[in-house]
């Protein structure tokens, strides 16, 4: 998180720096950045294993992609009521309990983003003609609803994972 | 040869395979080159106003899981009889199954490798023996590229000796065919692996260059070769090195004769009992043939000389089969050449030939009685 921060405050600086002029037009400037990664275990210097996050370049059937959608607010005013939605890709499966942000409560659709509803109220058609509890492979979108406002300067995150069929 | 054992391993082995037809979808997974996409999208107010909103796009493309399996479909040992030879149209086939559970079509090359004499066969036992000559594996109707379809060894048919353009989810038969060698003894065990290793599709029609790991930098846009397969059999094939490996073996059927040959002294012109080998006595001989192999001995000839300074009695032969419904002929000759049902005169040989001994302790046995001169 603070690294971020330190990352998103230098973002702010160089925006200040090389483009105040376009950024004042507005009042409040939302950035938006959406990273895919997949966790390597490397063997350290010191001959740990640890879990490294890497870009997801080298993926296969079968890995597990984390997609991390991060924000920050640039501009001079606090920008509210920030709803943050992805889609689940196509050929992936969302994983259960994977999405997170810090602030933000997590609602899911299972019908390509019409309606969303917590993972618990959550209704798919079963095979038989009647109506079964969504299992998370069936979630098509997930949203982040942030609560409160987020003041100039800050940033933060939502996450969620998914499986490569 | 004894057609009935081998018979009823080609029967087995065929129920085996109808078995493995149904392959259920194995997943191989989304295939490589295909471009993953993600668009987040955030909506924002600004002192209760609604912002344009914003999106972020982040993009991978689905690399080249490697991954094949290698399944030896035959579910006991394959049944071969000492002798048995592809060139006289006895065809001793061991059955594998290569499989393309990678997410890319694959060429696979294909080799035999013998397990050394004294290691583990799959089945129990250890390997006692190598069957002949290396000759390569070869795949089900190649020619005409049939895939996904079980099946026995068709000479002449199967040919292949690579596998070409296999797509994912997708199987090809393997047969190897060897012979037997006529030393090997019965229940004695030969041992192989079928070791099949992956080769790029490239160009239909031919084996295409080895497949080989992309170890070096992560590149987001191009497809990208990643092993995935397990660990064989085999001897070094080990996880993720691009090739997979399994263990058949083949198990000499064979008869497993003994024949022993005693006499005993009938009665002699001046003992009432204990009758002794003098000249005028009437000796018993008794020929015991036993097979304690698995497999039925069929035309066992048995011939036996009239010893010297002794003469047959005529019509003294007699014969048993622990199988009721053997055959038993008896001929006679007198110069051992020429041979005929009647009596010969003098009978200087016998020739005894029964159609079967089964197979598991089963016996024949011919007595004969000849007086001393």
């Amino acid at each position: 998180m603070s690294s971020f921060k330190a990352i998103a405050l230098l973002a702010v600086l160089m925006v200040l720096t090389f483009s105040s002029a376009v950024v004042a037009e507005k009042d409040a400037v939302v950035e938006l950045k959406t990273l895919a990664e997949i966790e390597v275990e490397v063997v350290t210097e010191d001959g740990e294993r640890e879990i490294q996050r890497i870009e997801a370049a080298k993926v296969i059937p079968g890995d597990e992609v984390i997609y991390t959608i991060h924000y920050a607010n640039v501009g001079p005013e606090p920008a509210e009521n920030i709803v943050i939605t992805d889609p689940v890709p196509e050929h992936m499966l969302y994983q259960d309990g994977s999405a997170s942000g810090e602030g933000a409560s997590v609602t899911f659709s299972v019908n390509d983003g019409k309606t969303f509803d917590v993972a618990k109220n959550l209704m798919v058609p079963a095979e038989d003609g009647s109506e079964r509890p969504a299992a998370p492979s069936d979630y098509t979108h997930v949203k982040w609803t942030l609560e409160g406002e987020l003041e100039p300067d800050e940033a933060g995150f939502v996450t969620f994972r998914a499986q490569l069929q | 040869m004894a057609g009935g054992r081998l018979a009823l391993a080609g029967l087995f082995c065929a129920v085996v395979l109808a078995l493995a037809v149904p392959h259920t979808a194995l997943a191989a997974g989304t295939a490589s080159g295909t471009d993953i996409d993600n668009t987040a999208t955030l909506d924002y107010q600004v002192s209760g106003i609604d912002q344009t909103q914003l999106s972020s796009f982040v993009t991978f493309t689905v690399d080249n899981k490697v991954d094949l399996t290698v399944v030896a479909q035959d579910g006991s040992e394959v049944a071969v009889i000492p002798g048995s030879l592809f060139g006289d149209g006895v065809y001793n086939v061991l059955t594998f199954r290569v499989t393309n559970v990678g997410n890319t079509a694959q060429d696979c090359s294909l080799n035999v490798v013998t397990v050394t004499t004294g290691s583990a066969a799959k089945f129990g036992g250890t390997d006692a023996f190598d069957m002949s000559p290396e000759r390569a594996p070869v795949t089900r109707n190649f020619v005409n590229s049939v895939m996904d379809v079980a099946g026995s060894y068709a000479n002449g048919t199967d040919t292949g000796n690579y596998i070409d353009e296999l797509p994912s989810d997708s199987f090809f038969d393997v047969f190897v065919v060897l012979d037997a060698p006529l030393t090997a003894a019965d229940g004695e065990i030969a041992s192989y692996h079928l070791v099949a290793t992956v080769h790029d599709a490239g160009t239909g029609g031919s084996l295409g260059d080895l497949t080989t790991a992309d170890t070096g930098a992560w590149n987001s846009g191009t497809v990208q070769v990643v092993f995935a397969d397990a660990a064989g059999t085999a001897t070094g094939d080990v996880q993720h090195d691009g090739q997979h490996s399994d263990q058949d073996d083949y198990e000499i059927a064979s008869a497993d004769l003994s024949i022993t040959k005693s006499s005993v002294v009938v009665s002699d012109p001046f003992s009432a009992s204990d009758p002794k080998a003098i000249p005028g006595a009437t000796i018993r001989y008794t020929i015991d043939i036993a097979n304690s192999g698995g497999t039925d001995a069929q035309t066992l000839i048995t011939v036996d000389q009239i010893p010297a300074n002794t003469m047959f009695v005529s019509g003294s032969v007699t014969t048993s089969n622990s199988n009721g419904g053997a055959t038993i002929t008896v001929e006679y000759s007198d110069d051992g050449v020429v041979w005929v049902g009647a009596e010969t005169s003098p009978v200087a040989y016998i020739r005894v030939t029964n159609s079967v001994v089964d197979a598991s302790t089963g016996t024949a046995q011919i007595t004969f009685d000849v007086t001393v001169d």
